[in-house]
């Protein structure tokens, strides 16, 4: 048998490391504590290094793709490249929407998120950006404002979301009759 | 039992609970009708919303969605040749010939049927299984269900994929995530790293949106087109493949069988349900080694039926055991959980009215959806040929707001950040994703069965003759699971060879 390059590789050790962070923090816990997290880490340490093993050996994921049983199948027509490329792009507009939440909270960034993937990152008109946010807005206030009351965490500069808020409330204190 | 039935029937009668079960029905649809979403990632989307429902409107609306997504999956299946989700793989081979043919509206009224048929047979087993499972469940006691637990996650984990040893650690990774927070017995605090937010474990929400849900939107993106892109076809000849259906009543019926049987053994399921009902109608009925993959209808019949039927089967181990047999099942677990409500013993007696509100609900949604497909087929079609783009900031949003209604803290939003990445990974490098889950619904009802175990019983626990016979269950899966992988892998192999031969010879000729 050689020794293959495998990217899957990386990711083992990921895990590896992770389960044994896990079990050496255990250590420290009394005996109750630690029985079943020992019970389940130090088999499933056992387990990476056998999968390890087997990465660096065998080489290709491919060949045991989980699709077909549980999972959906991954499509890997694509290259490699583009898909890490296209990957990180969308997780840098997760990102960008947790920044925005952050900074000016969930009502306004939604609907600038929504305008500005669709205007510039899906290459759709900006007529169909600004009917899609509008719809998201009055459906996310519906949903998530009138019927599930959440409490909407406040932004780093609040105002525009208590602005906006404020009115939501205003009209709906308006539909009520006195 | 008739009178818990009864009373079930009369709790999911009110207005306001039929009107969550058509919700439910009527996501379900549209997402079985997009290829590459599914029940699961509309389930994890569903499940924050659930919190403020009593539990009979809970399991209305995620039995709605669950039962019938098999159903509009063969919308994009007959007409597009394309999936809708894992379980109506099969039906292309014969129905979308038959829309090639012009027989598409034949396709569906058959397959519409079957599944109606197949749904309504799964509840049906379903409620006839509850009196039979009720002594055997009351005999259990806590190490026959933390090795029930064990063995639940251990099939998932080596039948979920070819990669027996990625899939039990996948379904340690999820043990792990579920030991986090303070330990129940002792008070000690695990793995919170000094964040408040982890006291109470990680929720079940945002990890499941992040290992489902944002990686099945980004390889949609990845994919950049629109999700299917064949111009549908004129629907004639629905009245034909409903009196195909009742024609073929036996096939539907035995498919019934294999649907439920499927549904009910852990790490089965729905991408293997199809293929098991094609391959019995293939060997069982007259004629089919010649017409079967040319349009032949009983090809659309038997796994519409099986696919359907598999939920009642499914639900069997979850309700009674507390083994889910799938993620999907496992949501549903996690539901349950969040409601208040344990399974096994108390499913079935305290809390049998629950457990019949299920079950009328699978029936009554898979008459809505059936009802529901024969007159939206047209607009499912076209919410199958859906711009990605369009789909992809809606999802990211939903799934955002989703797993902030958790626990409405930002600890949230990091940790779906965080089960997104380890999602997307896992599914790249081919680990399989639903023993994580599997295992965070079980860990803290497995460990507490432990500890009940070794206080009661010591180290006798083990020696307990239905532990022992479940002890070799889980050998002797893990062995079949392991060389059932191996085989696959070697087959794999040799059709590379092979294909690699022919080219070889193809360039030498050349």
């Amino acid at each position: 048998m050689k020794l293959r390059a495998n990217p899957g590789a990386l990711f083992t050790v990921f895990v590896l490391l992770l389960m044994i962070g896990l079990v050496a923090t255990a250590k420290q816990w009394q005996y109750q504590a630690r029985l079943f997290p020992w019970t389940i880490g130090i088999p499933t340490m056992v387990l990476c290094f056998l999968q390890l093993g087997l990465d660096m050996f065998r080489g290709k994921d491919a060949d045991e793709d989980v699709a077909g049983m549980m999972d959906l199948p991954v499509d890997r027509s694509v290259p490699v490249a583009v898909v890490v490329q296209r990957a990180i792009n969308i997780f840098a507009w997760i990102l960008g929407l947790y920044l925005s939440i952050w900074i000016i909270g969930f009502i306004l960034s939604v609907p600038i998120f929504l305008l500005l993937y669709l205007g510039i990152q899906a290459g759709e008109t900006w007529k169909v950006a600004v009917t899609y946010m509008v719809v998201m807005m009055v459906f996310m206030i519906g949903v998530f404002e009138m019927v599930l009351h959440i409490p909407w965490p406040p932004g780093l500069i609040n105002g525009p979301q208590e602005f906006i808020l404020g009115l939501v409330e205003r009209y709906l204190s308006s539909l009520v009759p006195i | 039992m008739l009178e818990a039935a009864t009373m079930a029937i009369d709790n999911l009668l009110v207005p306001t609970r039929l009107m969550y079960l058509f919700i439910g029905v009527l996501m379900g649809l549209a997402l079985g009708a997009i290829p590459g979403l599914g029940g699961l990632v509309g389930l994890a989307i569903l499940l924050p919303f659930t919190f403020d429902m009593d539990s009979f409107e809970a399991f209305a609306i995620m039995i709605g969605l669950i039962s019938v997504t098999s159903t509009s999956d063969t919308i994009p299946s007959v007409l597009f040749g394309v999936p809708g989700t894992s379980a109506s793989q099969a039906t292309i081979l014969d129905g979308h010939p038959m829309a090639k043919k012009g027989e598409a509206g034949r396709a569906f009224g058959g397959a519409y049927m079957a599944s109606l048929l197949g749904g309504l047979f799964g509840s049906l087993i379903l409620a006839l299984s509850i009196p039979v499972l009720r002594p055997i469940v009351l005999a259990f006691g806590s190490p026959e269900f933390f090795m029930l637990g064990l063995l639940g996650i251990s099939m998932v984990a080596v039948l979920s994929g070819n990669a027996p040893v990625k899939g039990l650690i996948a379904g340690a990774i999820g043990l792990c995530v579920g030991m986090v927070g303070m330990d129940p017995q002792t008070g000690v605090l695990r793995w919170v790293f000094g964040q408040l937010y982890l006291w109470d474990g990680v929720p079940l929400v945002p990890v499941a949106l992040g290992i489902f849900a944002i990686p099945e939107i980004v390889d949609l993106t990845i994919r950049g087109t629109r999700i299917a892109d064949v111009p549908k076809e004129r629907l004639q000849g629905v009245l034909i493949g409903i009196r195909d259906t009742f024609r073929n009543w036996f096939l539907v019926l035995r498919c019934g069988v294999v649907g439920v049987f499927v549904g009910a053994i852990p790490g089965l399921g729905a991408s293997v349900v199809d293929w098991f009902a094609y391959g019995h109608a293939i060997q069982t009925e007259k004629g089919a080694n010649e017409t079967f993959g040319t349009g032949d209808v009983r090809g659309v019949l038997a796994p519409e039926a099986a696919n359907n039927a598999k939920e009642g089967g499914a639900l069997i181990p979850t309700i009674a055991f507390g083994v889910p047999g799938s993620a999907s099942m496992a949501l549903l677990l996690g539901a349950m959980t969040i409601q208040g409500l344990t399974p096994g013993s108390a499913m079935l007696t305290k809390d049998l009215a629950v457990t019949y509100t299920m079950i009328w609900s699978l029936a009554i949604a898979n008459i809505f959806g059936t009802v529901a497909c024969m007159l939206l087929t047209n607009t499912l079609a076209k919410i199958a040929m859906v711009r990605i783009n369009l789909l992809t900031p809606l999802v990211v949003v939903i799934v955002v707001l989703a797993s902030f209604q958790a626990t409405r803290h930002w600890g949230d939003l990091w940790s779906l950040l965080f089960f997104s990445l380890l999602g997307w990974f896992m599914k790249r490098f081919s680990w399989p994703r639903p023993p994580l889950i599997l295992g965070l619904v079980l860990s803290g009802i497995i460990e507490n069965y432990l500890f009940i175990s070794i206080s009661r019983y010591g180290a006798t626990w083990m020696l307990r003759p239905i532990v022992m016979i479940v002890m070799v269950l889980i050998a002797v899966s893990l062995y079949y699971g392991i060389r059932n992988a191996r085989k696959q892998q070697e087959l794999q192999k040799s059709r590379e060879a092979q294909i690699e031969h022919e080219q070889s010879g193809g360039a030498d000729e050349a």
